[in-house]
């Protein structure tokens, strides 16, 4: 008696995909798989057609696969698909969310034109996130220097004040003393239009040359030391625009404009409050006469 | 109808009017009005013929006294007085909550009477001088002493050229007055030291 050859599955595999693709090769494709479609009910419902009885594809296409030769054997029906490389599938490892955002951010710029304002609160929005974050350090010190300027301004705003006062005082003094016509009164007399003293005059002259020199000492310094625009963070017109530039750009260069002005009101104010000065020195001492 | 409710007074009278309810107005701001009324809650406490005010002081006293002994004694030792002299200070705290809440209503009267004073000494005037004075000149400048041109913005907005009426007179001493403040506050403001700036970390490799 010949003995059983133990077929080993690899062959077992061989030798069922061979007797496949013999019926496959007899035709009749449409049929059998009608049948099975229909197996159990005694009318045959199924109409579909089988794929092998389909018309064949573009030429260049099937030729290219006719003429694989192993093409049959490689991709059998029952056979398990090639082991994938899926790193082409799958994402790359999880990105940075900040990346990913900064990615959406800058696809959603480049969509959008310049005058959508949504695109500029994301370009806005974009930009802080881009900007390194600081450091606590570097927030309280920036903090304290804030307070220590604030300090500095105040500071000189003083020094200038008790100079601003002593020569207002000792201008005034000098011309009250030494010039009878050098005064204020309830009575309109005191307009008397005959010609006036020549020393007179002399008190708005020195009044306005020790002006100029303030203001120009003022002004100076702050430049040096940045005293203007720790006086100007503090502003709230400066803080308001400077909160819209956020949303409109275009106030960026009116805030530019706005610290200057502002600025330059706080020289005005000396030339104001030295001639308040004056009009109440004037007004208090109307008395006497 | 409103003439009627207006006094004619020397120029000189406003003037110097104006400056003391201003000066007062800046001190009253300056001190600020909360510190002020508490001030003379205080003060009304202290000379106030009031039986509940006394009687609260009083209870007051008493209560400390009773703590005081409370402390002394061991409440082991003398287990009997402790008690008593316990619930005495728990009926005394019971009753000084009582002529608190009643003392509080008298507070709430207190500073709202000092609030009126407050506007009757400061804003009411400053109100009716705008309403009847606002077109009296208060006094003129000697010929020749400040330029045309000063003169004019000084005469605004209704006084003739070289006078000087309220409207300018209350900016000018609102102005002076706050220099003044300053210049009077700011020597005893704590002195702001210029801050370190922080070393960067160098990164060792």
């Amino acid at each position: 008696m010949a003995e059983k050859v133990e077929l080993t599955p690899a062959e077992k595999q061989k030798i069922l995909r061979e007797r496949r693709q013999a019926k496959m090769n007899k035709g009749k494709a449409t049929d059998r798989l009608n049948n099975i479609l229909s197996q159990g009910s005694s009318v045959k419902t199924s109409s579909v057609t089988s794929i092998l009885d389909q018309e064949k594809p573009s030429s260049t296409t099937s030729s290219s696969i006719d003429q694989t030769p192993s093409y049959s054997a490689t991709i059998a029906a029952d056979e398990d698909p090639d082991h994938q490389d899926i790193s082409t599938i799958t994402p790359s490892p999880t990105e940075d969310i900040d990346t990913i955002f900064n990615k959406i951010l800058k696809q959603q710029q480049d969509e959008h034109t310049e005058s959508d304002p949504m695109s500029q609160f994301m370009k806005m929005f974009n930009d802080q996130q881009q900007q390194p974050t600081p450091q606590p350090q570097e927030t309280k010190y920036n903090q304290e220097y804030q307070l220590y300027q604030n300090y500095q301004s105040k500071l000189w705003k003083f020094r200038f004040l008790i100079i601003r006062i002593s020569a207002v005082l000792v201008n005034f003094g000098y011309h009250f003393m030494t010039i009878p016509k050098f005064h204020a009164s309830t009575y309109i007399n005191v307009r008397d239009y005959s010609p006036t003293d020549a020393n007179i005059s002399q008190f708005i002259t020195l009044f306005s040359a020790v002006e100029v020199v303030i203001i120009a000492s003022y002004y100076f310094i702050c430049q040096k030391y940045g005293l203007f625009h720790a006086a100007n963070s503090n502003n709230i017109i400066l803080k308001i625009v400077s909160q819209g530039a956020m949303f409109l750009p275009q106030l960026k260069r009116y805030e530019i404009i706005l610290a200057r002005v502002l600025g330059y009101y706080d020289l005005i104010g000396i030339i104001i409050g030295d001639l308040s000065f004056v009009v109440v020195l004037f007004g208090l001492l109307s008395y006497l006469n | 109808m409103l003439s009627v409710l207006s006094v004619d007074l020397n120029p000189y009278t406003i003037t110097l009017a104006i400056f003391i309810i201003l000066l007062i107005q800046k001190i009253i701001s300056f001190i600020g009005k909360s510190k002020l009324q508490q001030f003379i809650w205080g003060q009304y406490l202290k000379f106030s013929s009031n039986s509940t005010i006394k009687q609260f002081n009083d209870k007051q006293l008493e209560l400390k006294e009773t703590n005081r002994m409370k402390k002394s004694i061991s409440a082991q030792d003398e287990y009997a007085k402790w008690t008593k002299l316990n619930r005495k200070s728990d009926q005394l705290n019971i009753e000084i909550q009582q002529l608190g809440t009643e003392i509080q209503s008298l507070k709430t009267s207190i500073d709202k009477a000092s609030n009126l004073a407050i506007m009757v000494v400061t804003t009411l005037p400053i109100w009716y001088a705008r309403i009847f004075y606002r077109k009296k000149v208060l006094f003129y400048f000697g010929n020749g002493i400040l330029p045309d041109y000063i003169e004019w913005v000084l005469s605004l907005p209704f006084g003739l050229k070289g006078s000087i009426g309220l409207t300018i007179w209350m900016f000018a001493v609102n102005s002076l007055l706050s220099s003044w403040i300053f210049l009077i506050t700011f020597p005893f403001e704590n002195k702001v030291e210029k801050p370190i700036e922080p070393k960067e970390t160098k990164k060792t490799e």
